[in-house]
C-alpha cells in the first residue's frame, strides 16, 4: 500500500460513463494510479481516448460510475488548452486573479488581494500593466501565464494541466514549459500534465501513463518507457512520433 | 516551375497600411517537396494563399513577381485562376472538419476537378474517382462515395481532401498545415501518404508548417519565415544542423524533443 | 487598424435619445392641456403657437403626441420590465440549472409561441379589461418567452466554456457563477433584445388602442389618436401624420439602437 502522506492524489479502480440505461456509453476502464507529492505526472494519448474525461473527473466536473478519486490535498486546480476560452472575456485580468482570493477562509482586503495578485503576476512573468487589460488584448502565451497564476494563487498543490502548450507557438510553448518548471520546482506542486505531444511529454514528466480507449494500458518512468516501450500502442505512439 | 521573386503583400486598406509579408523570394523545381515554417504571424500562410490567388480583396501584391510554368500569376484574372485552380496548383487545409463541403457526397467532391477541368464522361469520372480513393488508401471506394465527410474520421477526410486536390494531376500542390489537426498516428499515415504521392505523380508539394519535426520528415528544403520576412533558407538538413541566424536557432531550441536541457536539468535537480 | 464605425449605433443611439427625452417630457409637461377643446381652434393648421396643428376638438395635436408618447413610454417601459426582467431571470435560471424545470420552460415557450403575440394579449384584455396597467401586464406576459429563450441559449453557451469551470474550481458559487460571470457576457444580446422588445411594445400597444382595447381615456396614446382621426386625414392630416411620425422615429431608433448592439 502507498504511503498516504507522499501522496498528492489516489485514483482506484475508476469507472466512468456518459448516458443511462440503454444510451449508457462507458468511457473510462479500470483507471487506478496515483501521484506522489513533488511529481509530474504525464498522461498521453489520442483524441477521444478519455484524457479530458479523466481529469474531469478527478475535479469532481463528472462523477465515477465506478470507484473513487481520493485527493489528499485542497482545491485542486487545472490549467486548460484554449488560451481563449479559458478567461471570461468580459473581466479584466487583474479582476479574475482577484476572484478566487475572495472565497478564502481567511478574509483579506482589497489591498491585500491586489498584492498577491501583483505578486503573483511578477512570479508567472506577466507584466502587472496586463493586469488592468482584458484577456482578448493578451497574446495566448501571457493568457497561459494568467491560467497558470489562477491556479497558484490558491495555494494548491495539485494542478492538472491538460494540453496547456498545444495551442501555442513552439518559441512560446518553451517558456511557459520552462515556467511551469520552475515553479514546480520552487513550490514542490505535482501536476498531472495531459498531452498528445510525446516530445513535449519527454521533457516536462518523471513518469508518464499512455491511454488508449478509457484503459491505462502503460505507466513508468518516462526513459524507461520511451526506451523499451511493451504495450503494442505505446510503440505505435513512439514510432509515429518524429 | 515556380518563381517567387522579392514578393511583397500588403493589406491597403487601414492606415499606415500593413506589410504581411516582405520580400519574400522561392523557387521550386518540379517533383520538389519544399517547406515554409514559421509561427503564428510569420506570414506563410498568406504566402500560400497569394499562390492560389485567394488572398482576401484588401491583401495585395506590392511588389515582386510569382512565375508558374511561365504564367504570371500575380496579374491573373478571376478567370485565368479558376483555369489554374484544381488543375495546375491545389490546396489541402488544416481543418478535415471544415474543408470538405458537408452537403455534397464523397465521391462528387472527388470528381470536382475533373468535372471542371475535363470533358471526361460520367462513367471515366466516377472510374476515377475510385482510382483515387484506392491510392490515397481509403477502404471500400464504392461504399465511401456515396457516404458525407461527417461520417468519415478526421484522417478519412484529409485523405479525401489529397485525393481530390490530386486527381486532376496538378504540377504543385500546397499544403496549408495538413496534419496539424490530426493524432499523431494518423500524422503519420497522412505523411506516408504524401510522401508517396509525390512519388507517385511527381507533384510538387509546399509543406506549410509550424512544426519543425513535421518539415524535417517529408522536406527537402525549407524557408523559415518570422513577421513577414524570410529569416533563412536552404536544404532542411542543413539549416536545421547549422542555422545561422538567431530565429532559426531559437526555434530549433524550442522544438520539444531535441533540446533535452529541460529534462536533464530537472534530473540534476532531482538527485540533490 | 481601421474599423468600419458602427454608423447603427451611432444613429439608433441618437434618435432613441431624442424620442426617449420626447417621450420622458410627455410624462410630465405638455404646452397645453391636451384636452382642453376649443371650438374655434378645430382644424387649425400648424403654426406657431400650435405646432402639428388642431384636431378636430380644436386641441393642441402637440400636446397630445407628447402626453401620448409619454404613455407610450410607460407601457412599453413597463413591458420590459415585466416580460424581459422576468422572462431573462427565467431564461438564466432554466438554461444554467437545465433539467425538467429547463423542459417545462420550453413547452411552455412553444406553447405561447404558437399564438400570435396580439391575440394572446387580446384574450388577457378581454379577462382583465382595457387600460393601461391592463395592458403593460398582457404584453409583459406575452414576451416572457422570446426573452427566456434569447438569454437561455446565450447561458448555454457559456455555461460550457472553460471560464465558467475555472471559475466553479476558485470556489465561486453557482449563482455567483450565473449573475457575476456569464451575465455580463449576455449583456449585448440582452440589450439589442430589449431595443426590439421596446418597439414590438410600442407598436403592439398602438395597434391595441387603436382596436379600442388599449390605454383608455384621460390617457392619451398615439394609437387611439390615429383611430380618432382616420377620419379627417385630409381636412386636418397633422392629426393623423405627426402620431405616426412619431412611432416611425421611435422604432427606427430603438430599432438601429438594437442592429448596433448586436455586433
Amino acid at each position: 500500500m502507498k504511503n498516504q502522506e507522499e501522496l498528492v492524489l489516489e485514483v482506484r479502480h475508476l469507472e466512468v460513463g456518459y448516458g443511462r440505461g440503454r444510451k449508457y456509453h462507458q468511457v473510462l476502464y479500470d483507471v487506478d494510479f496515483c501521484l506522489k507529492k513533488g511529481e509530474i505526472l504525464g498522461l498521453v494519448g489520442e483524441s477521444g481516448c478519455g484524457k479530458s474525461t479523466l481529469s474531469k473527473t478527478i475535479l469532481g466536473f463528472v462523477p465515477a460510475k465506478k470507484g473513487q478519486v481520493v485527493h489528499y490535498t485542497s482545491r485542486p486546480q487545472m490549467i486548460f488548452q484554449d488560451p481563449f476560452g479559458s478567461l471570461n472575456p468580459g473581466k479584466k485580468v487583474g479582476w479574475i486573479l482577484e476572484e478566487p482570493l475572495r472565497f478564502q477562509k481567511e478574509k483579506l482586503s482589497e489591498g491585500q488581494r491586489r498584492q498577491r495578485v501583483e505578486a503573483m503576476a511578477e512570479k508567472v512573468g506577466l507584466d502587472k500593466k496586463l493586469l488592468g487589460r482584458y484577456p482578448r488584448d493578451l497574446s495566448g502565451g501571457q493568457r497561459q501565464r494568467v491560467s497558470i497564476a489562477i491556479s497558484l494563487i490558491q495555494g494548491s498543490q495539485l494542478i492538472l494541466a491538460d494540453e496547456p502548450v498545444s495551442a501555442l507557438d513552439v518559441t512560446i510553448q518553451r517558456q511557459i514549459m520552462e515556467l511551469m518548471l520552475g515553479l514546480q520546482e520552487e513550490m514542490n506542486l505535482s501536476y498531472l500534465f495531459i498531452s498528445h505531444d510525446l516530445d513535449v511529454i519527454y521533457q516536462m514528466c518523471d513518469r508518464v501513463m499512455v491511454m488508449e480507449k478509457g484503459r491505462i494500458v502503460e505507466s513508468g518512468p518516462v526513459e524507461q518507457i520511451y526506451r523499451e516501450p511493451e504495450h503494442p500502442y505505446t510503440r505505435v505512439l513512439l514510432e509515429a512520433s518524429l | 516551375m515556380l518563381k517567387m521573386n522579392h514578393v511583397t503583400i500588403t493589406f491597403q486598406d487601414v492606415n499606415p497600411p500593413q506589410q504581411v509579408v516582405e520580400d519574400f523570394s522561392l523557387s521550386m523545381e518540379p517533383g520538389e517537396i519544399v517547406g515554409i515554417v514559421g509561427e503564428s504571424g510569420s506570414g506563410k500562410t498568406m504566402t500560400a494563399l497569394s499562390l492560389m490567388g485567394l488572398l482576401k480583396r484588401d491583401a495585395h501584391i506590392t511588389k515582386g513577381s510569382m512565375n508558374f510554368m511561365g504564367k504570371d500569376l500575380a496579374s491573373q484574372t478571376q478567370k485565368g485562376w479558376e483555369a489554374i485552380r484544381g488543375k495546375e496548383i491545389s490546396m489541402i487545409f488544416q481543418e478535415p472538419m471544415t474543408s470538405l463541403n458537408p452537403v455534397l457526397t464523397i465521391g462528387r467532391q472527388m470528381e470536382e476537378n475533373l468535372r471542371l477541368h475535363t470533358s471526361l464522361d460520367k462513367k471515366t469520372r466516377y472510374q476515377k474517382a475510385l482510382d483515387m480513393m484506392e491510392k490515397v488508401g481509403l477502404p471500400q471506394p464504392e461504399k465511401l462515395y456515396g457516404q458525407y465527410p461527417h461520417q468519415l474520421s478526421g484522417g478519412m477526410r484529409q485523405r479525401v481532401m489529397i485525393g481530390a486536390a490530386l486527381i486532376g494531376n496538378p504540377k504543385l500542390m500546397i499544403a496549408d498545415e495538413p496534419t496539424t489537426a490530426l493524432d499523431v498516428t494518423i500524422q503519420a499515415q497522412i505523411l506516408a501518404l504524401l510522401k508517396e504521392m509525390n512519388r507517385e505523380f511527381g507533384t510538387a508539394i509546399l509543406f506549410i508548417s509550424h512544426d519543425l519535426r513535421v518539415i524535417r520528415s517529408i522536406c527537402s528544403r525549407v524557408v523559415v519565415m518570422h513577421q513577414g520576412k524570410m529569416v533563412e533558407s536552404g536544404n532542411v538538413q542543413e539549416v536545421m544542423e547549422a542555422p545561422q541566424k538567431e530565429y532559426t536557432r531559437r526555434l530549433l531550441a524550442s522544438i520539444p524533443r531535441r533540446d533535452c536541457s529541460l529534462r536533464r536539468h530537472r534530473e540534476e535537480r532531482l538527485r540533490q | 487598424m481601421k474599423v468600419r464605425k458602427n454608423y447603427n449605433l451611432i444613429l439608433g443611439s441618437s434618435l432613441a435619445g431624442v424620442m426617449m427625452v420626447f417621450m420622458l417630457a410627455g410624462l410630465v409637461y405638455t404646452p397645453y392641456d391636451p384636452e382642453a377643446m376649443d371650438q374655434a381652434l378645430k382644424f387649425a393648421p400648424a403654426s406657431l403657437a400650435h405646432p402639428f396643428g388642431c384636431d378636430q376638438f380644436g386641441r393642441d395635436v402637440f400636446s397630445r403626441v407628447l402626453q401620448g408618447s409619454g404613455t407610450t413610454f410607460f407601457v412599453a417601459a413597463g413591458t420590459l420590465i415585466l416580460g424581459g426582467g422576468l422572462g431573462a431571470l427565467l431564461g438564466l435560471f432554466t438554461g444554467y440549472f437545465g433539467g425538467w424545470p429547463d423542459e417545462m420552460l420550453m413547452r411552455f415557450n412553444d406553447l405561447v409561441a404558437a399564438f400570435p403575440g396580439i391575440l394572446l394579449a387580446l384574450v388577457f384584455i378581454s379577462i382583465l379589461g382595457p387600460g393601461k396597467y391592463n395592458v403593460i401586464l398582457a404584453l409583459g406576459i406575452v414576451f416572457i418567452p422570446s426573452f427566456a429563450r434569447i438569454v437561455r441559449s446565450q447561458v448555454i453557451v457559456h455555461k460550457d466554456m472553460d471560464y465558467v469551470k475555472s471559475a466553479r474550481l476558485m470556489g465561486c458559487g453557482r449563482m455567483r457563477i450565473l449573475f457575476v460571470h456569464i451575465l455580463p457576457n449576455i449583456k449585448g444580446t440582452l440589450f439589442s433584445a430589449l431595443a426590439i422588445g421596446f418597439n414590438n411594445a410600442v407598436l403592439s400597444e398602438a395597434g391595441m388602442s387603436y382596436l379600442g382595447i388599449g390605454v383608455q381615456p384621460p390617457d392619451a396614446s398615439m394609437g387611439r389618436m390615429l383611430s380618432e382621426a382616420q377620419a379627417y386625414i385630409f381636412t386636418a392630416p397633422g392629426s393623423v401624420l405627426f402620431p405616426g411620425l412619431v412611432i416611425i422615429l421611435m422604432v427606427l431608433g430603438f430599432g438601429l439602437l438594437s442592429d448596433g448592439c448586436n455586433i
